[in-house]
């Protein structure tokens, strides 16, 4: 936990310096008042010194012996894992393969991949999926969702 | 009485068959999503939004509207039978509520929780039809400084009482007001933050982002947690014993009383009321030992001003334009989405929508009672779905929904980012809520203070001419202080808030 916010800290310091350099750069003030850089600089100072005060504030608290790990492990991180990387997969698919395919394969990959081994209801549950609520949305809601250049 | 006309008024917009069913099925669908545990009303009302995009405005906001209010009622369902809180704001239904389950009341339980959410729900209504035009009529009186204090107002009340961590939080607020800075500069048109990327030039959709924070983070963190087990809850009776009623009766008006109130200060959350209708309960109880252990009006106070916040809690959007919690943050954006700004013009624009909206508040607590009274054992079912299933679902219905705001798979990928800064910001215990409402509240924020600014020639000492806004500065300052000096009076309610 302590590491994480030490990291989280960091992160958000360095975020604050680039959004900071790169306000300072637009205009602060321009002849009609404060231009477009002037709002986005000062969040960037407060936020720069709010990740100071937190980083000292955290690096102070001397560690404790409870300071647990806090991202899982074993199974569930693995449930984790997959949700992210399948998603991620799913994601590069549409508009490679339409929305269709893409959500037929990834709902299948993470039905198995979440640990379900009853085929029958994989299939028939990734087809609606794809398929299924593709008709709902595109058809009855007007959602438009992609399409592949071969029509799928 | 001019609130009460214009209430008719609604309730002739509300009830055409088309927004009747819009209200139902957001009934429906709300319940579902508070039935569902890991899923809370603002990643539900956030996924969902997309299904309302074929709906003229009125119908999707009295959907979504419903989503709300649906998915409040709906997490009294697991915490009843299962003793675990479908949304965060009936962990405290869990204490009583499944006790009484497991002597064999789980009926009267949620028949208790309904008819407390019903009373809650529509005595907040009437309020807020009361209250509204006087408050949007004050703040059409409200310039540029006043707004910027407003929203001041508004941002630095959910930071106060966001988290355990006061610079944690007030650190989310300007994460969240920072990403509402990338796109072009609503003043000047010079685009800022984009990196080159043409997809960024419209700023990073507020959808996506919610959805990712939300949606995703809260799957991630289900898959960790799966779902306990189900008691074999006796749904037959559904009344309270002759003793409990005129009690039970009591605790419903003081749950009214504390979810309405609470339910017009921003920050406050859906938590901190329930927790405080509990207390109050136990401590005018003549019999405080029975709490813990299947009191009824430990289920009815709590359930009751959990309503009656959520639809209290609509006032300062409908009236001031300010959201008060994530899930009317994501209300707000849906306004957005559907060409709508909530706030005291929306009286003068669309009086039709709001008043149709505010009346659609009324059908929708009927519906509910007519929905979760009958079909509670259909509801108790659904927990038997697989998690597997579930959350495949949800990720596909986030999908549709981030990519079908603007038809680009780059919001996808945001919402996708999104669901893991926030899976890890969760973790790490970063409160979310600010950041949430301050991204949505970034642009009018920079707007109204940049117009200020160019009024007063870039002087502060603007706001020293105008009693309204220092009045409005004031009150966070005051709030502030507390927190700084007596931490120990807030610590424990903001505690109960953050777990």
């Amino acid at each position: 936990m302590r590491l994480g916010w030490q990291i989280t800290s960091v992160v958000m310091l360095l975020i604050c310096i680039a959004t900071g350099w790169e306000a300072h750069n637009l205009a602060l003030f321009d002849r009609l008042g404060p231009g477009p850089g002037f709002f986005p600089f000062w969040l960037s100072v407060i936020g720069a010194v709010l990740c100071a005060v937190i980083l000292a504030q955290v690096t102070r608290t001397p560690p404790t012996g409870d300071d647990t790990a806090i991202f899982p492990r074993g199974d569930d991180a693995r449930a984790a894992g997959a949700i992210l990387v399948l998603t991620a997969i799913g994601t590069a698919l549409l508009d490679l393969i339409g929305f269709r395919l893409a959500i037929m394969i990834f709902s299948a990959g993470l039905l198995i991949a979440l640990g379900d081994r009853r085929w029958w209801l994989i299939i028939v549950f990734s087809v609606f999926a794809g398929f299924g609520l593709f008709h709902i949305f595109n058809n009855w809601l007007d959602v438009l969702l992609p399409v592949s250049e071969f029509g799928v | 009485m001019e609130g009460f006309l214009h209430l008719m008024s609604g309730f002739a917009g509300a009830a055409t068959p088309g927004n009747l069913l819009y209200a139902l099925i957001g009934c429906t669908l709300g319940t579902l999503i508070g039935v569902l545990p890991g899923l809370g009303p603002a990643a539900g009302t956030a996924i969902l939004i997309p299904i309302t995009f074929n709906l003229d405005a009125t119908g999707a906001i009295i959907m979504l509207c419903a989503i709300y209010y649906g998915a409040m009622y709906g997490g009294t369902i697991t915490s009843v039978l299962i003793n675990v809180p479908g949304e965060a704001a009936s962990v405290i239904t869990c204490i009583d509520g499944h006790q009484m389950a497991r002597q064999g009341r789980a009926g009267a339980a949620l028949a208790i929780a309904a008819v407390g959410s019903f009373v809650g729900g529509s005595v907040a209504t009437i309020a807020l039809a009361m209250v509204a035009i006087p408050l949007a009529k004050l703040a059409l009186g409200f310039g540029p400084v006043e707004f910027f204090a407003l929203m001041v107002m508004g941002l630095f009340l959910v930071i106060g009482l966001a988290g355990k961590n006061l610079a944690a939080a007030l650190l989310m607020t300007v994460f969240g007001l920072l990403l509402a800075m990338i796109g072009i500069d609503p003043v000047r048109g010079a685009p800022r933050f984009t990196a080159g990327i043409p997809e960024l030039f419209d700023g990073i959709g507020f959808i996506p982002v919610a959805m990712g924070l939300f949606g995703i983070a809260e799957l991630l963190l289900a898959a960790e947690q799966r779902q306990g087990h189900i008691v074999k809850a006796t749904l037959t009776n559904l009344w309270p014993k002759g003793d409990e009623v005129r009690p039970t009766i009591m605790s419903i008006f003081r749950g009214t009383g504390i979810g309405f109130v609470l339910g017009l200060v921003p920050g406050v959350g859906a938590v901190i009321p329930t927790f405080m209708a509990y207390v109050l309960e136990k401590r005018l109880s003549r019999h405080p030992e029975r709490f813990g252990n299947g009191a009824i009006e430990g289920v009815a106070a709590p359930e009751t001003a959990n309503n009656a916040y959520a639809n209290a809690s609509m006032i300062p959007l409908f009236a001031l334009g300010v959201p008060s919690s994530p899930t009317i943050a994501v209300l707000m954006g849906a306004f957005i989405v559907n060409g709508l700004t909530p706030g005291p013009f929306l009286f003068q624009e669309r009086p039709d929508l709001v008043w149709a909206v505010i009346a659609s508040f009324f059908i929708g607590n009927v519906m509910l009672l007519a929905l979760n009274l009958p079909l509670v054992g259909l509801w108790a079912r659904l927990l038997r779905v697989p998690f597997s299933y579930l959350c495949v679902g949800v990720l596909i219905f986030c999908i549709i929904g981030a990519y079908s705001l603007k038809q680009t798979v780059f919001d996808v990928w945001v919402m996708l980012g999104f669901g893991v800064i926030g899976y890890v910001l969760r973790k790490l215990e970063f409160p979310l809520a600010p950041a949430i409402l301050a991204m949505i509240l970034g642009p009018m924020m920079e707007k109204s203070l940049r117009t200020t600014l160019e009024i007063s020639g870039g002087s502060f000492l603007i706001f020293l001419d105008h009693p309204v806004a220092l009045v409005l500065l004031a009150i966070p300052v005051v709030v502030f202080a507390f927190l700084i000096l007596k931490p120990k009076a807030f610590s424990q309610l903001r505690e109960a808030d953050a777990d």
